[in-house]
């Protein structure tokens, strides 16, 4: 288990959601689109710009701002 | 937001006995599929937020009991985080409905359930429809509504929006729980209300265990599209070929139909002049039917073609999945401008004609985005405009046409970021909003919804946009045909004496003329009407026109000309369609001034330089 930011998670792994460190609003958010504490995330594309992560079954792209409020381990 | 504008008015639906069921669900879950099922395409729009946010409305029965339907904006949750998202959330918690049914999707239940978790908290009286079951089957996914019915104690219905299955029980069922009011559930659910997002995602997935089943079925399409559609290298070649395609279908499809509303229209003007003429009416009658009444209807319809060939486009493009991925491909590249990627589409559609690209503006969520890219927009070149500087550009630089046509589209895509950007900084005091939207599974669009959705923002566009269209074509008939006799548009009409008046604004630019100023007055109707009124003006055909100007006009303030011509007021329709979208007069008529004083400005700096330099 390493530690670090959803930033800089590999593509192509999973990775477990640790803290969001965030506005409560933008924590709701990503929680209410499948990004909270505990969930998981699998890291489709995450070269440059947007992230894009397949959480719950579905696809989902964050802003690469975002990715680095979100702490996840691999 | 009150509850006492847009769709809850006081004395409504409850009030001639009907049943208001308010539809609620995420963006893509099929939610303008299933309201097009319900209604069966009859609907209308109404407006939430002053102006600025629509939602459809329409009617059905069943059982004899009508039933009125709101098809609130899509929203992902019950924290809203644009204006769209607010007047869903508003419109569940204001409460003047009977019946709230949420339409989630069978095949990504987890996220929808935890909205209806949400939903719950607000409101007892929910009925989840639970649609797209068809396509979960497919994938092997097995659901038991009623092991989800007991966890959540609200009802579940499996439906298809797409084929009609479970339409039917999914309205008895809102009827039932319209009839019963508050259900149970919404206390035991309550209760929760300070549990963190851990523990409701434990809840929903708990409830999914016990109900939903796979059995190892297809998995969704699109695992490998996405690599070669999000590639760096792939993507923004895939995305110009498909806006291509789109600009292509938009402007050429239509180009006949279009053709053919004009011609309709002129002959109509023509027969009925004589008409009127033969039964022995004044001139002027004539003239203002001919002139001002037919030829402003028709220059509203003569939109209406490529508004609805656009609008099934980006319809059926936002139905693929497609649409919600170009926000990722071009991220990168506005972000400079502080415009989400998928502005970039509105952008490119205004080279084609600015009034569809204002309205296109409608695919960004954010208010901030919207205005700021639709006051971008009527800066890039359409191509009413090109009509204009390939008379000038062949006149004056015919050796050198490419390169200032070349110039010129380039200068106004350049205003046009400029303003957005400098519009999102300095008055909107926006911060770029970053992006965290669903990427749905692609799939095949439904072709009903689509047209049915392009068919009403024609008819709408139609409705509104064309009175004050109509309006303007009247007064500039009457500017150019009166005082009663004078030849329509010379120097003795009060367009003319106008014109006259204002020209020594343009002195400084290099083009001081009253003929030059009446038709930029004229061109601001239409940007087409610039070359017919100056060739009318000079008293030459348009074929002659050319040796005129060169007698006229020197290469500089032809150049000058024709940047002014870019970058002033595109239109009427365009002003009408910015009023619309914005929901505010006071910006349309200000970003009309705006773009004058740009115009002039810009065309000053590049007169007065080039004579500075000899030119």
């Amino acid at each position: 288990m390493s530690r670090m930011l959803l930033s800089d998670a590999k593509q192509g792994t999973t990775v477990t959601i640790g803290k969001v460190v965030a506005g409560h609003a933008l924590q709701n958010r990503l929680s209410e689109l499948g990004i909270y504490e505990g969930g998981k995330a699998r890291v489709i594309k995450n070269d440059s710009g947007p992230l894009v992560l397949e959480v719950l079954g579905g696809r989902l792209a964050i802003g690469r701002g975002q990715a680095k409020k979100i702490e996840v381990a691999a | 937001m009150s509850c006492h504008s847009g769709v809850a008015r006081p004395g409504d639906a409850a009030a001639r006995g009907m049943m208001r069921c308010l539809l609620v669900g995420a963006p893509n879950c099929g939610k303008s599929t299933l309201f097009n099922r319900l209604t069966k395409g009859k609907q209308k729009v109404g407006n939430w937020h002053g102006k600025t946010v629509e939602c459809k409305e329409g009617e059905c029965s069943v059982g004899g009991r009508r039933i009125e339907i709101v098809d609130l904006p899509g929203t992902y949750s019950m924290t809203p985080f644009s204006a769209e998202e607010r007047a869903a959330v508003e419109a569940v918690q204001c409460g003047r409905f009977d019946v709230v049914l949420q339409v989630a999707d069978a095949c990504h239940l987890e996220r929808s359930l935890f909205f209806t978790l949400a939903l719950l908290r607000r409101c007892g009286r929910v009925v989840v429809a639970l649609n797209k079951a068809d396509e979960a089957k497919r994938r092997g996914i097995g659901m038991d509504a009623s092991s989800l019915e007991r966890a959540f104690g609200a009802k579940f219905v499996l439906v298809s929006a797409k084929t009609g299955e479970g339409v039917a029980r999914l309205l008895a069922e809102a009827e039932t729980v319209a009839k019963a009011g508050e259900t149970p559930a919404r206390a035991k659910l309550t209760k929760g209300k300070e549990s963190g997002a851990k523990e409701d995602h434990e809840f929903v997935q708990r409830a999914l265990f016990a109900a939903v089943k796979h059995d190892g079925g297809k998995r969704a399409a699109g695992v490998d599209v996405d690599r070669a559609l999000l590639n760096p290298w792939l993507g923004i070649p895939i995305f110009i070929a498909v806006m291509w395609l789109v600009f292509q279908a938009t402007f050429v499809l239509s180009t006949q139909a279009t053709e053919a509303i004009d011609a309709v229209f002129s002959a109509a003007g023509e027969f009925a002049a004589g008409a009127l003429l033969q039964s022995g009416s004044p001139p002027w009658a004539g003239s203002l039917v001919q002139n001002g009444i037919i030829a402003g209807v028709g220059s509203v319809l003569v939109f209406a073609p490529a508004i609805f060939v656009l609008f099934f486009l980006l319809h059926a493009l936002e139905d693929t999945g497609y649409l919600a991925r170009i926000a990722v491909i071009l991220d990168g590249i506005m972000g400079k401008t502080g415009l989400p990627g998928r502005a970039a589409i509105p952008l490119i559609l205004g080279f084609g004609c600015n009034v569809p690209a204002i309205r296109a503006t409608r695919i960004l969520d954010a208010k901030e985005d919207r205005l700021s890219t639709m006051l971008a927009v009527p800066f890039m070149s359409c191509s009413a405009r090109f009509q204009v500087f390939v008379v000038f550009a062949g006149a004056f630089f015919a050796a050198n046409q490419g390169v200032v046509l070349l110039f010129l589209y380039f200068l106004g895509a350049a205003s046009g970021l400029l303003t957005a950007f400098a519009f999102r900084r300095f008055a909107m005091r926006a911060p770029r909003s970053e992006l965290a939207v669903e990427l749905p599974d692609y799939q095949v669009p439904s072709w009903e919804t689509v047209a049915s959705q392009a068919l009403l923002e024609t008819t709408e566009f139609a409705k509104r946009a064309g009175t004050i269209i109509l309006a303007c074509s009247v007064l500039v008939w009457f500017l150019a045909s009166m005082p009663t006799g004078v030849e329509y548009g010379s120097k003795e009409s009060y367009a003319g004496a106008l014109g006259s008046f204002i020209s020594p604004l343009f002195a400084p630019l290099g083009f001081g003329n009253w003929q030059a100023s009446i038709s930029l007055m004229f061109g601001g109707v239409a940007k087409e009407v610039v070359v017919s009124a100056m060739a009318s003006a000079y008293g030459a055909g348009e074929g002659g026109l050319s040796s005129v100007l060169a007698s006229h006009f020197t290469p500089l303030s032809a150049l000058s000309f024709m940047v002014f011509v870019l970058l002033y007021v595109p239109c009427i329709a365009t002003i009408v369609a910015l009023r619309r979208e914005s929901g505010s007069t006071a910006l349309a008529v200000g970003a009309a001034a705006y773009y004058v004083l740009f115009a002039w400005v810009a065309a000053f700096l590049i007169y007065n330089t080039g004579l500075a330099l000899g030119f």
